[in-house]
């Protein structure tokens, strides 16, 4: 049994890794939630819980963990100025000409100014889409209908569609 | 063109909006979300339609430019570090030892309460089951069984046991006598333990033939001689043998067995048998492949002060001429509380000497009653080496500590992949909105160098000081008053000393983030005088003395929570953040002022506290 969860560990660390500090959570704080998720799934593998889709099942607790823990810690995406004055100098790949880089900058910077002003349900939807998640899927982890997942991507979308306009 | 679909009917009339699809539909098409009927027909009419393939062009690239922003967001961070990885097992093998420990009283009340869920159950199976369940609970109340032990917990109470009765004597000397039964053969074998100056003396009453052929047989199966019936030997001989199972089960009415039964090796069966009453082992013995046994069985056991054992049984062997003493290594025997409370304080205070104990990667436990367990990663040899020179000489201390690339080398399917996160964990790019206090930083320091330099100082003196509220806290936490009580005087200004050394830097940090924040901060509210409250010595607590109140405890744990508050208002203010949080910025700073407020009143009063207790 803890054969299998270190093997799920390991597999299925770091796109939940990834997952968290993209909804914004520090490398210690994802590492506490990452932990906590899986000594939960052996918990509930321990107690005969159903194994069926296991990753959405992990997704779920550490989407709930990750909730309770922004409710109790306030935490932000940390940038200090000086890195923030990093992302003026610098892009994120290396495009070959100055003016892709630029380009490509602006871009980013328009996406990040989109997300910003979604809703928190149309955030974790579009992250959650970007995990692979069905959107049977995704209304599981997120505990609300299918009929509700689609239409918070397709506002999401539509909003940034047109801050891209 | 006029139309560009047939009728799709009414159960897909959602997918369009007039002539044309709707978002939600393309982006289902996109995502593989429609049924194979409404799949085809978007397609179709995607084909058809100029307007729609180009808005789920748009749509396409949308995602796309999503998936590369994550990507390039998320990419510094991964993959992620190997220490959690290392940290992550230890905590699955502590919850996995614990589960098995209460799984079995828990599957029984889980099997039962899905048994009584079943719909399918008559009702005469559940009034079955109820009587048996009934008549089940009479007759184990009527036996009276005690507590269902582990074999771990039979083996800690057996050895805590031991430990108790040697309380009855000074200098306590331990006369066993022992039947030793090999086969057909026995001997009665008396030992004497000399528990104070380690050493052990016996005789028996055999022929010196009798007794070579039963230590051979003992010698043969790896057993010890020299420590017959005691649990710590037990356990060790039973952590080498392979693969073994343990049962604990009531063998009469005041005693207990511990059955250890192995897959492989020369021994198949081994068994220790303790009273119930005081959980003393009276027997045990060792079964073997062929069927031979050896069993050893206490006929007395007595603890008797060092004055009153047979003269020099253990120097002059030569005055009696059965006794043929020997040293032997003496029985690990538990730690006190008092022992382990003092190698605890002084493992902390070479964690401080060492810097070691503001965040380290280093837990400090109890193991097992016997040892304070110190364990932890740390980043190379040089620092590895450091730490176990200096907490090595202390006694009672379990050390594993290990290198970031011994962690490595313990979980090689994931070194590579980590190896490769070095390089690039460095690099932290996030984008963000401006800081909160932006226009105060860009106004007060319009050079962005000196700007940054400013932001970097006070973002430090805030981690800073959010270190020592954790050290601090560890401290309130690890020693509670029982544990403060069992400590000797040394020890207990050692305590003081820690405690002392934090607060005092604490109250440096914490004075100087107030004087640096009141370069931007608006309003005078924040200059340090007027955060000053200084405390009369009666608003301080009557009590003197850390073990009779808890009261210092109370107080660092209010002061970690406030100076985490500070943290984070620290660096809501002075880094980047969400936009929508923006208009908490009055509120934010408030929170700072407030518990910058209270963490100078809280410090002074546990300062003055810790000065002026009276360890003794």
């Amino acid at each position: 049994m803890e054969q299998r969860i270190v093997q799920l560990y390991d597999t299925l660390r770091p796109s939940l890794y990834r997952y968290l500090i993209s909804i914004g959570f520090s490398q210690q704080d994802v590492e506490e939630v990452v932990q906590e998720t899986f000594l939960r799934l052996y918990h509930h593998m321990r107690n005969g819980g159903s194994e069926e889709n296991l990753r959405a099942w992990i997704y779920q607790v550490a989407h709930n963990l990750s909730s309770n823990f922004r409710k109790s810690r306030r935490r932000l995406v940390e940038t200090t100025p000086e890195m923030w004055e990093q992302l003026s100098q610098s892009t994120f790949d290396e495009t070959p000409g100055p003016e892709e880089q630029l380009l490509e900058k602006e871009r980013y910077l328009r996406i990040h100014d989109g997300l910003s002003k979604l809703t928190q349900l149309q955030r974790d939807c579009l992250n959650l889409r970007l995990e692979g998640f069905r959107y049977r899927e995704i209304g599981e982890i997120l505990n609300v209908g299918t009929s509700t997942v689609a239409g918070s991507l397709r506002n999401a979308i539509t909003k940034l569609l047109k801050g891209n306009g | 063109m006029r139309k560009r679909h047939s009728n799709p009917g009414s159960a897909m009339n959602w997918l369009f909006s007039g002539n044309h699809l709707t978002d939600e539909g393309l982006l289902r098409s996109l995502d593989g979300e429609l049924l194979p009927r409404e799949s085809e027909f978007v397609d179709a009419h995607i084909q058809s339609c100029w307007s729609c393939r180009s808005r789920r062009q748009m749509i396409g690239c949308c995602i796309a430019d999503l998936a590369s922003y994550q990507n390039a967001t998320t990419a510094p961070y991964l993959p992620p570090p190997l220490d959690g990885r290392a940290v992550f097992l230890a905590r699955l093998d502590a919850l996995a030892s614990e589960m098995e420990h209460t799984s079995r009283p828990m599957s029984w009340l889980d099997g039962a309460t899905r048994f009584f869920r079943l719909d399918q159950i008559n009702q005469f199976a559940r009034i079955a089951a109820v009587l048996v369940l009934l008549v089940s609970a009479g007759i184990f109340y009527f036996l009276r069984a005690p507590t269902v032990v582990s074999a771990d917990e039979l083996l800690n109470l057996t050895a805590a046991s031991e430990v108790k009765s040697l309380r009855a004597a000074a200098e306590p000397v331990v006369v066993q006598k022992l039947r030793v039964s090999v086969g057909k053969k026995s001997l009665t074998r008396t030992v004497y333990r000399d528990v104070a100056h380690n050493r052990i003396a016996g005789h028996t009453e055999a022929s010196g033939t009798e007794e070579a052929q039963i230590k051979a047989a003992y010698l043969k199966s790896s057993l010890d001689w020299n420590s017959p019936l005691d649990a710590e030997t037990y356990r060790r001989w039973r952590e080498t043998r392979p693969a073994s199972r343990d049962r604990v089960v009531r063998l009469r009415d005041d005693q207990l067995i511990l059955e250890t039964t192995y897959s492989a090796g020369s021994v198949i069966e081994a068994d220790l048998t303790v009273r119930i009453a005081d959980y003393h082992a009276v027997k045990e013995s060792f079964r073997f492949q062929d069927n031979s046994e050896i069993e050893i069985a206490e006929l007395s056991y007595d603890v008797i002060p060092f004055a009153s054992a047979p003269s020099g049984i253990f120097g002059v062997p030569a005055q009696l001429g059965a006794v043929r003493p020997s040293v032997a290594s003496m029985r690990p025997v538990l730690s006190s509380i008092a022992e382990l409370a003092t190698a605890e304080v002084e493992v902390e205070s070479v964690l401080h000497q060492l810097g070691a104990d503001l965040g380290e990667q280093i837990n400090i436990a109890t193991y097992d009653g016997h040892d304070v367990s110190i364990a932890g990663v740390v980043s190379n040899d040089a620092r590895k080496q450091e730490l176990v020179s200096s907490l090595r000489p202390i006694p009672h201390t379990r050390l594993h500590i290990l290198t970031v690339d011994e962690a490595a080398a313990q979980s090689p399917s994931s070194m590579e992949t980590n190896q490769a996160s070095d390089a690039t964990s460095q690099v932290r790019v996030m984008v963000g909105a401006p800081p909160l206090l932006d226009s105060q930083l860009n106004t007060r320091f319009p050079d962005k160098d000196q700007r940054i330099a400013y932001v970097n100082q006070t973002l430090s003196l805030a981690q800073s000081a959010s270190a020592r509220a954790w050290a601090l806290n560890r401290l309130a936490d690890r020693h509670p008053p029982q544990q403060v009580a069992a400590l000797d005087d040394d020890a207990r200004r050692q305590l003081q000393v820690l405690v002392t050394d934090h607060v005092s830097a604490l109250r440096e940090d914490i004075s100087s983030l107030q004087n640096q924040m009141a370069e931007i901060l608006s309003g005078t509210s924040n200059t340090p005088a007027a955060n000053t409250s200084v405390m009369t010595p009666s608003e301080t607590g009557s009590s003197d003395t850390l073990e009779f109140s808890d009261d210092w405890r109370d107080r660092i744990r209010r002061i970690h929570s406030s100076t985490e508050a500070v943290h984070e208002a620290v660096s809501a203010l002075l880094t980047s953040s969400q936009p929508s949080d923006q208009k908490d910025v009055n509120a934010i700073e408030v929170n700072l002022r407030t518990s910058l407020t209270q963490l100078q009143t809280e410090l002074q009063v546990l300062d003055q506290k810790v000065h002026r207790t009276n360890l003794k």
